[in-house]
This record gives C-alpha cells, structure tokens and sequence, in this order.
C-alpha cells in the first residue's frame, strides 16, 4: 500500500474526517512515532510513587515503562526492558524495589535505571562488557504539573507548562483549587476494549451531544440536579449554561457554569454539595471568582493532548493507551482533594465505579457505540467513507476573561475539531518548529492550514 | 466460626443441597434477567462487594495501597436496585438486542458460623456472554458469601468478590456475578 497522505485525511475547514485515521496499522505506526513519541504523556500521579524506590509500570503508547521515585525524591522513567536480550524487566503493576532483576538472565538494574549486576561477570563476560553502557533506555525528560507527572521520549520537545499552555488555566481548577491538591486513590480500573484509543477521547473531549442519548438510562436514574445544558432524549438544552473551549494546542474543556453539576451523578450528593459550599471561598481566593464560582464544582472534562482526561465532580482521571489500530486499554483512577474528608472520599469511590470503570454505569454504555465506531471499518467501502465533526462551525468566539476558543453549550463538536486538527499538526510536522502554538482564536485562524 | 477455613466443609448433605438450590436459582434469575426477583433474595442490608485487582511481587508490598480501596463493586441494595432501574428504562442500548448470559456456579462449600442462622458460601461463578455477532467474553469471579436466615427464607447478606482478571475483557459489565 502506498504511503497515506495525512494532509487529505482530515479536513479542519469541513470538519471532515477518513475512517481511515481509525483502521490502517501505517497510520497508527506513524502515531506511535510522531505523536506517542513526540508529546508529553502522563506517567503517573505523585501520590503513586511517594518514596525512594517506589514504582509504577505504565505505558507510553505502545512502550512499556517503569517510572521510579529517586532517592532524591526526583522521578526517572525508563523503558521496561533488558539491555541484554530484550525480556520484560517488572511485571507487577507497581510497588517498591531497591533494584529491578530480569528474570531472564539475573541482569539487576538500579532505580535509577543503571545496569548493577551481571550474573557471571567476570568467568562468563571476562569483565570485558561496559556496564555503563547497558543501562535502561531513559525518557528523555520527566516533569511534574501540580501531582501530575509527565514524561516524553522526545529530547527536543518544548517544556511541560509550554505544552500545556493556556490549558494550565483550567487544570488548576482541579489540580490547583485547594492548598493541598489531589491525590490519586488504589490501583486503576482496567479495561480492554476492541477500539481505536482516538474514539474515547473524542467521546469525552467535547461530546455533549452523546449524553443525552447514549446515556439515556443512566440519566434517567442516577440525576439528582437538572443540568440545563442537557436532557434526556436531547430534547431541549440551553446553551447558555454551559460551555466547550479548545485552541490551547490541541487540550480542550466541556464544561457547565454552575458550580455544582460535577456531583449531578450522584444519586445523594449532599456531602459533596455541603464540601463545595464550605471551601468556595477559599478557591475563589486562590483562582479568582469566576474559576471559584462557575467552574469549580461543575460538570468539567478536561482533555490533554492525546490521551489524558479529568472530569472533577465525578472525580475520575483516565488514560487510554493504545494497542494496535483496533484495540486500547482504559486506564481509570479516582482521583479526589486531599483535603476532602475520609467519608466524602469514599463516597466518590463508590461513585466512580457506579459511574465510570469496569462496571460504571456509563462507560457501559460508551463500549459498544465506540467498539462499532471502530470495527466497522474492516469494510473496505465503510472506511473508504468520509465522517464530520461540523456542528456549529463557525460559532466559535472568544471571552476576555478566559484563554482559548469558546463556543456555547455543552453539545457541539468544536473541541473534536481541534482535537483532530493538532492530530493531523502532530502527525505531519517534522520537528517542533513546525508544531503551531495557538492559545486564541486569532492565533488559531492565523496558524490554520489551507 | 474464624480463622482459616477446614479443608472439608462440615455441614450435612440436606444443608449442602439446599445452599446449591439456591446458587443455581439465583444463577437462574440472573440469566433469565429476573432482577426485580433477585433483589428479593438479597437482605436489606446486603453488601455487594468486588474490589478492584492489583498485581504486585510477593517479596513486594502494594505501594498503591491507599487506607480507602478502588472497588469495581461496592453496592448497597439501593445502589443494585439503581443498576437494575436503569436496565428497566429500556434505554441501555447495549442490552438490545438480549444478550445470550450464562452463570455457570461451582465449587460450592458451604460452611457454619459461630452465628446461628448463618452460613458461609463458598462458590465459583464463570459468566459466559455472547453478545452481538457471535462475540464471546468469559470471566470468572471466586464469590465468599453469607447467608442468613430471615423470616421463611435464607437470604444473601454479603457477597465479596474476586475478579480473576487483571485486566476486565468486556466492553461493559453490565452483568451481576
């Protein structure tokens, strides 16, 4: 097969995408390249990995790694594998060792990633092998936004607060409101889905539309507040309440403005009602008043660019990680304030996996529709076929008050838009000088491609 | 009873029987999607419980391991009466249309409790499904329960669950183990 073109497989102007970008294993092997290769990628919480010798085992795209807590606190990553013959070196989902052994051959590896020990060294190598040499193959840097760590393979890319840019504004509405931050809680929710991991992040990204329908069951049973921005059946909203920003390189953010709807999905939500009432003030005095006022508290989705999103209120972080064109892994953790009493925090727990996990109750509903999304382009014809994100094009806007391009309501598919467009950027720029850097809509107009 | 349990469970043949009667109905139930009926068996303070799975070496603690857990279940019957109210909405599309679901139960002990009236239920659940074009999912789940007698009936009043995969193999779990 000839080489795709990625420049015709999506189209900003119309909104248009190829169902190709969803089935063929060259452009997925060009994602693992350009943009699992190239962008910084969660690795883990810092409340994961507390002390020295404390890991985690993650992936970044299709790369297995070990992110280790250094004896001096800092944090390395490295890829999970032995210099020697290639084995897998940890196999548990984390803990803590004072040195990483292959189960191979006995190669023994630091924390910090260098090669310690050689079984026979010196009758079998004849000490002629340089240990300094034959150490784990490192992220080339790892930094830490507000508990959450980061890591790229990519020694050229910009730094993590660059990357994240103007989206840093509305992260800190989760990552940043209460003096203590947040902290993630037990190990994560794992599930394996026959999808393309571009498919849930669209769903969650700026997919209010969905909700409404998709979720109609859900909605109808576990509402305790009216979200004037959605219905049941999608019958009648007001957009008003309500807003989708993007720009910000390719992050993105749904969210109501009320302050409260992030706990709509709890059937009793009074204790998380009455922990919002009584710290307002104090986020308000940290954030300003319309962060404290109408985002803190509400029903938000916040989506980092490719894989990582937040929604506080429902209290779940999750990463997708990508297995082959067709195939992902979820990862879901509930992540909640630390600040937060023992009784809310178990509260949230059980919400999270009412709601979003193994067995949440809207996640089940998700599977299918983007399990089908994804497998039926194993037609020929099917994914020869051109789908669009073209809701409301051209009713984007901008606010003096916030970074980044707004349109109203929650239903609509501009932060989709968006996230295609920095796919396609990502995928077809050769170095980062060529990566546009837009926060506004008139950087965005302005760095657009023909 | 506490500690570790005896290799053989120590009830007569008549107990045995009818504890398998009743894992086989409930399997019944929950196959034939008899939820309202199941809710019945279910105490009013049942505790429906499956914590989430982590792997980590031996010689190793769970340095995941926070004071609260991550559950993949963790219901009181009004949060199971909520699972079940949402599959009666008619709205869950991924239940539509049925999807074939077998609860194959084994290994079932049963064993006395210091309480009268109480029992201890080991069994085994393999849940099959075959869903869509033919898709087939498997899962297994190892279930502790306690039985306890309530009114005429014996009902289940704690089920802790085991969920014997790392990683969960179905797009929804939109079933009870």
């Amino acid at each position: 097969m000839s080489k795709l073109d990625i420049n015709d497989l999506v189209d900003n102007k119309t909104g248009r995408q190829s169902r190709l970008i969803f089935h063929e294993q060259q452009v997925y092997e060009q994602e693992q390249e350009q943009i699992f290769g190239r962008c910084w990628l969660f690795l883990a919480h810092e409340s994961q990995i507390t002390k020295p010798g404390d890991y985690f085992r993650t992936f970044m795209g299709e790369d297995e790694v070990l992110v280790v807590r250094q004896k001096d606190q800092s944090i390395k990553a490295f890829l999970n594998t032995c210099t020697h013959r290639g084995n897998r070196i940890c196999k548990a989902d984390n803990g803590n060792a004072r040195r990483f052994v292959c189960n191979y051959h006995g190669w023994s590896f630091g924390p910090d990633g260098s090669l310690t020990g050689v079984p026979l060294e010196e009758d079998a190598y004849h000490n002629q092998l340089d240990k300094s040499k034959f150490g784990l193959k490192q992220v080339a840097q790892v930094s830490s936004y507000k508990g959450m760590v980061f890591g790229t393979f990519d020694p050229e890319a910009p730094s993590l607060e660059d990357y994240l840019g103007e989206m840093k504004w509305y992260l800190d509405v989760w990552l940043d409101a209460m003096p203590e931050g947040t902290e993630l809680i037990g190990s994560a929710q794992k599930v394996e889905y026959p999808v393309n991991w571009k498919l849930p992040v669209e769903n969650v990204c700026g997919d209010g539309y969905h909700l409404g329908w998709a979720h109609a069951g859900v909605m109808t049973v576990a509402s305790s507040m009216n979200i004037d921005s959605l219905s049941v059946g999608n019958t009648d909203i007001d957009s008003s309440t309500a807003m989708s920003v993007t720009g910000m390189n390719g992050h993105s953010v749904l969210s109501t403005l009320d302050g409260y709807a992030g706990y709509a999905f709890y059937p009793e939500p009074q204790l998380a009602v009455d922990y919002l009432d009584a710290n307002r003030d104090t986020v308000s005095s940290r954030l300003g008043e319309l962060r404290g006022n109408k985002f803190w508290g509400s029903q938000i989705n916040l989506t980092v660019f490719p894989n990582v999103q937040m929604l506080p209120g429902l209290n779940w972080f999750r990463v997708y990680h990508p297995k082959g064109p067709g195939k992902m892994e979820m990862w879901t953790w509930a992540m909640v304030d630390k600040e937060m009493s023992d009784e809310l925090k178990q509260m949230i727990l059980d919400n999270v996996c009412r709601t979003f996990g193994a067995a949440g109750m809207f996640d089940n509903d998700d599977g299918d529709n983007l399990i089908a999304c994804t497998t039926q382009n194993r037609g020929w014809q099917t994914r020869h076929q051109d789908i669009y994100t073209n809701m409301a094009m051209g009713k984007e806007r901008s606010d003096p008050d916030m970074p980044g391009i707004i349109s109203d309501g929650l239903i609509g598919e501009q932060n989709q838009r968006f996230f295609y467009r920095r796919w396609q950027e990502m995928m077809t720029a050769e170095s980062w000088d060529q990566v546009p850097d837009y926060n506004s809509l008139e950087e965005a107009r302005a760095t657009e491609k023909d | 009873m506490s500690g570790p349990l005896p290799a053989l469970n120590p009830v007569d043949a008549e107990t045995y029987l009818t504890f398998q009667n009743l894992l086989f109905g409930e399997a019944r139930l929950l196959d034939n999607e008899q939820y309202e009926d199941w809710l019945e068996m279910l105490t009013d303070d049942v505790h429906y419980y499956m914590p989430m799975p982590s792997r980590y070496n031996r010689d190793e603690k769970d340095s995941s391991k926070h004071p609260l857990e991550a559950n993949i279940f963790n219901d009181k019957k009004k949060h199971l009466q909520l699972r079940v109210d949402r599959f009666r909405t008619n709205f869950v599309w991924s239940e539509n249309p049925q999807n074939q679901l077998c609860h194959l139960i084994s290994n079932i002990e049963v064993f006395p409790t210091d309480l009268e009236g109480e029992w201890k239920v080991l069994s085994m659940v393999t849940v099959y499904r075959n869903r869509l074009d033919g898709e087939e999912r498997r899962m297994i789940v190892s279930r502790t329960d306690t039985w306890r007698v309530e009114g005429d009936k014996v009902k289940l009043a704690l089920r802790n669950m085991v969920f014997n995969h790392a990683v969960v193999p179905d797009s929804n779990l939109n079933v009870f183990f």
